[in-house]
């Protein structure tokens, strides 16, 4: 768990172990404080936890602003920005979305200088697309089955399901999400986020954030079916 | 005096209250709604399980663990910080 | 008070995934409780008699229901619950007949409006059929001429519920069936009494225990 090479300076290791479950869905304000207080005394061990915690979903959110190359270093830039302005954070949110926005921002300076399309606004870009192509369904003519399924999903094959391709695939689909979509997702689904984590990191409404979720969910979906079900390529 | 049957969804609805309905968000009759739907359309019962597939696979993207090179780089950044 | 519940293989719940605690041959399943905060909303589901054919599933289970009590067009909602056994009489087979039941009374109530319409001869054909497969054949056959009006959609619902019978989808076959006694009969609650009639039906074929009568909310 720790490298030899790289000793850490860190007070007891119990409170190490400890300090190693915070930063789960669930956090309280004052264990908050606890990481806050031991970081700012010079804390290593306590330091490294809280990176191993969130480094790889900063990176991963941070692709949704900059080219794969540039979100580690932002992700960086964002720890950088995390230990210069702790002495200000007042635990009037969770560290952890303070700790997001923090990066949000990062990501979003990097990406408008990387002339990366970045609309500010975290509101949705295609509010007229539904979750299944509409040619799916019976049109509301039809005399019995309205709304009906025309052309039924096809069942999905297990063993594709599991694939590292299936994997790339909605790891591909993700990065082509509109950028709010993505976001979303990737806390919810693959960071395992609660909603109001989400709401609160994002500064977006439950609602909005359901919206999001869902047209992300939807598309993924509809990219992967063609792979997956037993009559797909 | 009830019809449950009067206000049945179409299935082009329910896809769209897959996401509530997952979330539970549901008033507790549409998710009434949503349920009994799914006991008498395969079709949609299939729908929803795709969608929590995609959940689950999705799942598997996180990964932990940090490279030890990135963890030495951030060690530093912590110590240039301390000291600075 | 006794309800039943429609649960999938291996007790589990259909919607929620939730394992059911079985009854053992000495004693009933554990009690399962939901806190009150999050009631009725999450709450223990079971049916009366006659909102057995919503909820249709591999495995019939009687239950107990406790606690709070919350009654709904088709379903009983409680605070408490636990599986009193396993209704094994409740087979495919028997799902299937269920499935024949409710097709042939839709066959025969679309045939007397066919009758009652001067269209004798076409309701003969469709009473003449003796099984599925020669039903569907017939009635999609019939609503072929793509006019639509009300008798050629009666034909049409009997088409699709004989199709969905022979594909063992039984759930389905109950809902088009009830469907088509609304539209039959231009009134909803013609669809209500269609599933109370097969909540019936189950309950004498697999002689269950009668449960409160259903509530009108």
């Amino acid at each position: 768990m720790v490298r030899d090479s790289a000793r850490l300076q860190s007070a007891a290791s119990e409170d190490v172990a400890s300090l190693e479950a915070l930063g789960t869905p669930g956090s309280t304000r004052k264990e908050d404080r606890r990481l806050v207080a031991a970081i700012r005394a010079g804390d290593e061990g306590v330091f490294i936890c809280l990176v191993k915690r969130h480094h790889r979903a900063m990176i991963r959110l941070a692709r949704a602003y900059v080219p794969p190359g540039a979100a580690d270093e932002v992700a960086q830039e964002a720890w950088i920005g995390v230990l210069k302005g702790l002495h200000k954070f007042e635990g009037r949110s969770s560290l952890k979305a303070w700790i997001f926005r923090i990066l949000i921002n990062c990501a979003r300076l990097r990406g408008a200088r990387e002339a990366r399309t970045v609309p500010f606004s975290s509101l949705d870009e295609d509010p007229q697309e539904p979750a299944v192509a509409e040619e799916r369904f019976l049109d509301a003519g039809h005399p019995r089955w309205p709304g009906h399924w025309l052309k039924s999903p096809e069942p999905w094959m297990d063993e594709r399901l599991i694939s590292e391709e299936t994997l790339s695939m909605v790891a591909r689909a993700m990065d082509e999400l509109p950028r709010a979509q993505c976001e979303v997702m990737r806390l919810r689904d693959v960071e395992g986020w609660t909603s109001a984590e989400v709401c609160e990191a994002l500064e977006i409404s439950e609602a909005n954030q359901r919206v999001l979720l869902h047209r992300a969910r939807s598309k993924v979906r509809q990219a992967l079916e063609p792979y997956v079900s037993a009559g797909g390529s | 005096m009830s019809s449950a049957l009067s206000t049945d969804l179409a299935c082009k609805e329910l896809v769209e209250l897959v996401t509530d309905y997952l979330e539970q968000t549901l008033s507790l009759e549409e998710q009434t709604r949503f349920e009994h739907h799914l006991t008498m359309c395969r079709a949609c019962k299939e729908y929803l399980r795709q969608i929590r597939s995609t959940i689950d696979i999705s799942r598997k993207l996180a990964e932990h663990a940090l490279p030890p090179e990135v963890q030495d780089e951030l060690l530093a950044v912590f110590r240039r910080w301390k000291t600075g | 008070m006794i309800a039943f519940k429609f649960l999938a293989r291996g007790a589990v719940g259909p919607f929620t995934g939730f394992e059911w605690p079985t009854p053992s041959a000495s004693s009933p399943g554990v009690w399962v409780e939901v806190p009150p905060a999050s009631f009725p909303n999450r709450g223990i589901h079971g049916c009366l008699v006659e909102q057995l054919p919503y909820w249709l599933d591999e495995e019939l289970w009687e239950a107990e229901l406790d606690g709070v009590v919350h009654h709904t067009p088709m379903q009983v909602i409680t605070s408490r619950g636990r599986l009193l056994r396993h209704v094994v009489s409740w087979t495919e087979e028997v799902a299937a007949e269920l499935a024949l039941a409710c097709l042939f009374k839709a066959r025969d109530a679309a045939a007397d409006l066919l009758q009652r319409n001067r269209r004798g001869k076409d309701a003969d054909q469709l009473s003449a059929c003796a099984d599925v497969a020669q039903l569907e054949r017939a009635a999609r056959a019939m609503t072929t001429t793509g006019e639509a009006n009300f008798l050629a959609n009666l034909i049409g619902y009997v088409a699709d519920a004989a199709k969905r019978a022979k594909m063992n989808h039984v759930g389905t076959v109950c809902y088009v069936t009830a469907d088509l006694a609304r539209v039959a009969s231009g009134s909803p609650e013609a669809a209500v009494s269609e599933r109370i009639w097969q909540g019936r039906w189950i309950a004498a074929r697999l002689q269950l225990p009668q449960t409160d009568s259903a509530r009108s909310v």
